[in-house]
Formats: structure tokens, sequence, C-alpha cells
């Protein structure tokens, strides 16, 4: 465990930098826009190709037994090519589910074929009313002979009309806010009762409202125990957190460089804008949120990777940073380019949007706080 | 490199040794406590953990140092002073003759050597260079006349380094020049500043003919700027091991809410409170994982890059928001300026509350770190 690049840590974080300038562009971004899926099935494939599905998931179905630091490198250059692929909707959050709560059986069938990039999948524990508390729970699951009867509305899935399956948390006993009494199940897109709603979203990434209408899910779809799926979802939402707080580091990085090589090169006055000291001030303070970002994310990888008892706190602390972070990188990026910053041909925009999805999923810095202070308090 | 149990044994060796050998009050620099516990440090062969063996370092790891480091810390066991430890002592090593380094060297870990810096005068605060302290040679000896200010406890010092103008040239960095003084002598006359906080922690340093033999420049004549921007990057990070000027542990403003109670209510279960200390954790937390990173680069045998600049800035801009809400926290209290009751060696909050300002001036201004790291980090251009 250390906080230096091993080489191996260094190879992969240059393999996926020269991925993603090879296969991305900014502009990219701008023609997904009108595309159905909203994302490229082709570079789906090469990135399984590369192995990176797998990182993360046990030998035995494909994987490579990776850690979260290896995770957060990949994420890190993802996020500065803002990759529209449903990296964290499909791998870690699906992936996560079916690893630690679905059986032999499923994870023999569904991990190798996610891994390489034949099965995409999206996981939906998010309602209309619950923002970003997974205890509340409104969709309901009612118990016939052998199956469940499914109906409700997840939010804001993403990847939902690409997906062959979803992952939802449904209440099979309790109250809306009860711990316990929800039950994660795997259904089938295909599946009767589903619709989907398209939602236009900020980013670009397509999301879907996803209704189930008294939709029929045999008893052994079950992901986890039945009434304890609440541990489950809990453990999948740290995960991929760490994961998304590493695209958010890549994000940042790179709107900060694109802020910067424009006051290089913007002149008023007679002189790059750069040389005011007013902007140099105020860049300092954003270079120093990243960096105060980076060793954030830093830490809550390497907190996870040896399962620290702080790991939690670790991961509010750094998804509260990085949400502040990048949305002020993205919001004083616009201000510094001015009027020219407004347009949709100007990249830095793509960047404030996109930082301000990747604030409200997983919870806000608000959120974060509230958290940190119930698990800082039960600590105590 | 050792193994975890090792560090481990290490670290209660350390540990144990403080709580065996530390006075149980160690003041600041200035008061009988402090000479105390730098002889017993010195007499341990603790007292320059960081330098070479042959100077008298400990020859500790580079993981056993920061070990060291967290255990003082811990303890509220100050380190030696900065100055000569982690600024004079290590330029000397680097740039300073074989004379000089026998002769200083061996004088700062046994305490018969205490520096002071002059670098600002009454004219020169942020823009350094336009110094104008002159020194002329004459034989064998410079002579020095000018004004010194800011020389940080000077009154309890008997050495100086300062910068002087030996020549006047186009750029003003050019001609400074690099000198060791001694400052027991004629033509030096310290006159104590008192500060806002009651105390005087800085002097006004008059130099009327002072003298000091040509064997007292350190590296080239007309060149100290240079031996000076490397002096600062250690400065800056010898002020992060300074308690008293990077804020008050966030354990005290909890302590103090609990028995706290305002119309009725606890103040500690007041939530407004709750998420201004969270928020003051949650950073002081990121500065805590920069500085692991700072510390793994070190023991990689990186040298600490911007890190040391930007530790410096947020740290210490981070302390005056800690103390602030200490202040608030103590409400009608936080006013008592000098408390009767308080230890001769103890100062109040609201004497920590305004030397903190002190932190985010000294060793380069927040507003000149921001001009430093806007260069050298960002690259964006000068006027």
């Amino acid at each position: 465990m250390s906080y230096g690049l091993t080489k191996e840590e260094e190879l992969l974080k240059s393999s996926v930098a020269d991925f993603v300038r090879q296969e991305q562009s900014l502009e990219r971004i701008r023609e997904l826009r009108e595309d159905e899926w909203g994302f490229s099935r082709d570079i789906w494939m090469k990135m399984a190709e590369l192995g990176w599905f797998g990182l993360f998931f046990p030998e035995e179905w494909g994987g490579f037994d990776g850690t979260f630091k290896e995770l957060v490198i990949v994420m890190e250059e993802l996020g500065k090519g803002l990759m529209p692929e449903p990296f964290i909707s499909t791998i870690l959050v699906s992936g996560n589910s079916i690893l630690l709560g679905g059986s032999e059986e499923f994870k023999n069938e569904i991990l190798p074929e996610m891994i390489e990039g034949n099965l995409i999948m999206a996981g939906g524990f998010a309602e209309m009313q619950s923002r970003y508390y997974l205890n509340d729970v409104c969709t309901v699951a009612k118990e016939k002979n052998d199956d469940f009867f499914v109906s409700g509305t997840k939010t804001f899935v993403e990847a939902a009309n690409s997906a062959d399956k979803f992952i939802i948390s449904a209440r099979t006993s309790g109250g809306q806010y009860d711990d316990c009494g929800i039950t994660v199940f795997l259904i089938d897109a295909e599946s009767d009762g589903v619709s989907l709603s398209p939602v236009i979203t900020m980013d670009g990434i397509k999301r879907f409202h996803v209704a189930f209408d008294n939709v029929k899910v045999g008893a052994d779809k079950i992901l986890g125990e039945k009434d304890e799926g609440y541990q489950l979802i809990k453990e999948v939402v740290s995960r991929s957190t760490v994961g998304l707080i590493g695209e958010m580091l890549g994000g940042m990085e790179q709107a900060f460089d694109i802020v910067i090589k424009y006051l290089k090169q913007r002149i008023q006055f007679g002189r790059p804008i750069g040389s005011f000291q007013a902007l140099q001030h105020r860049c300092v303070d954003m270079w120093m949120e990243i960096e105060l970002s980076r060793s954030a994310v830093l830490e809550t990888a390497l907190q996870f990777d040896t399962n620290a008892d702080s790991r939690e706190i670790t991961l509010s602390i750094a998804k509260a940073r990085c949400s502040n972070a990048y949305k002020h990188i993205g919001s004083e990026g616009i201000q510094m380019h001015g009027a020219i910053g407004l347009t949709d041909e100007c990249d830095i925009g793509l960047f404030l949007k996109r930082a301000k999805v990747a604030e409200v999923t997983f919870g806000d810095a608000d959120y974060h706080y509230e958290r940190y202070e119930r698990l800082t308090s039960a600590m105590n | 490199m050792e193994t975890d149990k090792e560090l481990e044994e290490f670290r209660l060796e350390v540990r144990q040794w403080i709580r065996e050998n530390k006075p149980e009050v160690v003041g600041d620099f200035g008061t009988p406590s402090y000479y105390k516990w730098g002889k017993i440090l010195y007499e341990k062969g603790w007292a320059v953990p960081s330098w070479p063996v042959e100077y008298g370092g400990s020859g500790f790891s580079p993981q056993q140092l920061v070990i060291f480091q967290q255990e003082m810390m811990a303890a509220d066991a100050p380190a030696l002073r900065s100055t000569g430890v982690n600024m004079i002592g290590p330029l000397i090593m680097k740039l300073g003759t074989d004379w000089q380094k026998e002769y200083y060297l061996p004088k700062i870990p046994s305490l018969e050597h205490f520096w002071s810096q002059g670098f600002s005068e009454p004219d020169t605060g942020s823009d350094l260079a336009s110094l104008t302290t002159e020194a002329v040679l004459e034989g064998d000896e410079f002579v020095i006349n000018g004004k010194k200010i800011w020389t940080s406890y000077a009154q309890y010092c008997n050495m100086m380094f300062l910068l002087v103008r030996t020549k006047t040239g186009e750029k003003k960095q050019d001609g400074i020049t690099f000198l060791l003084l001694d400052v027991d002598q004629p033509g030096v006359e310290l006159h104590p500043i008192k500060l806002i906080i009651g105390k005087s922690e800085f002097c006004e340093t008059f130099l009327n003919n002072a003298r000091t033999p040509k064997r007292n420049l350190l590296g080239e004549i007309d060149q100290g700027w240079k031996v000076a921007k490397a002096l600062l990057a250690n400065e800056r990070v010898g002020i992060l091991d300074r308690p008293n000027l990077v804020g008050i542990n966030l354990d005290r403003i909890k302590e103090y809410a609990k028995k706290v109670v305002i119309n009725g209510k606890s103040l500690f279960h007041d939530p407004i409170l709750r998420r201004r200390l969270t928020k003051l954790e949650m950073d002081q937390a990121c500065t805590r994982f920069t500085n692991n990173r700072i510390i793994a680069a070190l023991s990689q045998g990186l040298a600490p890059g911007p890190e040391a600049a930007f530790a410096k800035l947020y740290s210490t801009e981070l302390g005056k928001r800690i103390n602030d809400t200490m202040m608030g926290v103590m409400g009608p209290d936080s006013q008592v300026f000098i408390d009767e009751k308080s230890a001769e060696d103890e100062m109040e909050i609201s004497r920590l509350f305004l030397f903190a300002y002190a932190a985010t001036i000294a060793a380069g201004s927040s507003e000149i770190l921001r001009n430093i790291i806007s260069k050298r980090i960002l690259g964006l251009p000068s006027v």
C-alpha cells in the first residue's frame, strides 16, 4: 500500500490515457446527444477487450483481482475524457451487486458475460422522493406463492434503454424509511410491465425513469437475502462512489487544464489575461482544491484496499470535497472564459455540466456532511 | 527498510522516552523550560534528528523520522527551533565552507548558538529583493549598515544570518550577499517590537558599522538571492511544525462546547456548530492526506515539490478559521486577553487567535505564495 504509483500502476494509467486520447474527442459528447444509446458500443467492446471491466473482479469469473487504487487510476483517466460509456452503472453498481449478492449460479452466468462486454446492466436504487437515502424505498414487491410482483418507479437510471437486466431495490416488508425490509432483485429488461421514460439530463448521458407495473419476478432472482438488501446496496454504492470520485478528479484536472491554456492564449488589454493577478490567485485556489481532492481520493482508495475502519468516513470526506471542487473548477472556468464560455462549442461548459450531475450522484456535499456526522458520532 | 513491526517498536520506544523525559510544560523559545527540554534532546542525540549523523543527526530512516515527528507532535513536545535546525543548518551543510561546517554546525544542537533571520527591512516586506542594508568589504571584514525588522526572537539569539546589498545592479536580485553575523557586538542594537498579542516575538535590528569576518560569507558574493530562495522553501515546511501557527486542536473546541449551555440548550449539540466543525475537520483531514503524499514522496527520495508552498498556504489559512471558530464558541469569554490564572508558558485563545495572523504573513505571505505557485507551477505569464 503506497501513495506513489508502482510501475504496473503507471503502465495502467498511461494505457487508459492513451486509449482516451485515441478514442475520445469531446466532440463525441455533442454527437452522442442525438444517439439512441448515448454511448458507443464499439468503444464499450474495446474497453472490455482491454480488460478494464474485469479489473476489480475475482479471477474465477475472468477478472484480475485488482485494487481500488487501480479503479481510481482508470476512472481518473476516463473522467478526463468525459467518457459517456455506462461504466459506473453496469460495472460498478450492477457488477458489485452480483458479486456481493448473487448466488454462485448468477455469478457464473453473469460476471464473465459482463466482463467480456456482452451484457449491459443498469442499477436503480433511487426514487422520486428518496434523494440519496437508500433506505427510503416505496417500490413494493408483493409475494405470491413463489413469485414477487414489483410495482414502483426507479429514477435517473443510466443506460436503461440499452440494459439487458435491471438491479433494483424494493420493499418486501416494513415502512418507507426502514433499513430492514428492503430486497434487491435482478429483473430482465424485457419483462412485462417494465416501461421507460427518458429524462434529458445536463451531461447528455441517457437516463430514464423506469416504471415497474406489477412485474413478476421469481424468488430465485433475489440478490442477497430477502429483507436484508439494505446492507448490500450500501456496500455497492460505497464501492461505486470510490469509482465516481476518481472520475470527478480526472474531470476537474482536465477542466483546469482547459482554463489554464485559455488564460495563456487569450489576449485582452494587450496581454494574456493569465497575467492578471486577480485571475492568477483564483487559479491557485482552484489548483489547491484539485490537490486536496487528489489526496482525498487516493486516501479513500487505499483505505478501501485495506478495509480500514475509517474508510466510510474518508469516503464522505472525499465525495464532499470532490463535489464542491469539481463544481468550483467548472464554475470559475466558465467565468474566466467570459462570453465564449457560455457557448456550446466551448468545452469548459461540458465539464461544469458533468460536475453538476456527478455532484448529485451518490450524494452531494450536504448529504455527505450529514453522513460524516452520523458515522463519526457512531464511532465516538 | 524496517518491517512494520520494527517501526511499531520504534514508535513505542520514542513515545515512552518522551513520556519519561519531557518536562510537563515546555514553553516557547526564551522560556526556561524550553532550554531544559532542548538540553535533554541534545543529550539523547535527538536534537537535530533529520541531520546527517556526522553533524549530530540521529541516523533515523525516513519512516522513523516521520514517526519521531508524529510522536513529538502528539506529546506537545516542541522540536528545536526551525531557524537553526531546518534553515541555516542544512544550508551550511550544502553551501558552507569546511570551516563554517566545523565551527557552526555542532553549536546548533548543543544550544550554544541560536540563529535569527535578518531578511525583511522596514521598506522591504514581500518585495524582499529591494533590500538596502549595505555591506562593504574593508580588508578582511564586511562592515554592515542598515536596519532589519521582524527578526523573530532576536532578543534570545546570539547569531543572525542576513541578506545585505553589496552591489547596486540593473536587477535588484543581483548584488545581494548572504552573511553570517555574531550579534554580540556594539554595532548591533536590538529593539523588541510589541505586537498585537501583547508580547514581543520580533525585533527591529539596527546595524551601525556591524562587522563580520569574510569567512562568514555563505555562497558567493553578490549571489545571495539564490541562497535565500533555497532557504525560504525550508522555512515554509518549518512553520507547519508549530502548532501555534496552524490553529488549535479541534478537540479543544468540542471539549469547550460540551461545557456550554446557551439559553437552556447544549452548545455541543447545536447542529450549526456541528456542521461548522464537520467542514473544518474535513479540511484538516484533507491536509493530513496531503501530508501523507508529501511524506511518501520524501521517503522515495523525491524532493518535496510545490506541496511545501501549498501546505503552508492552505494550513495557515485554515488555522485562522479554526481559531475564529473557537473564539465564537467561547462567546463573551473570548475577549479575555491576559488571564491571571494561565500558566506563564501558555497563551490564551485570544492571543493565539491574533498570533495566527503571523503564519499567513511570515515566510511568504499567502499572496506571495499564490504568486509563486501561479508562476512556477501553473506557468501563468508574468506582467
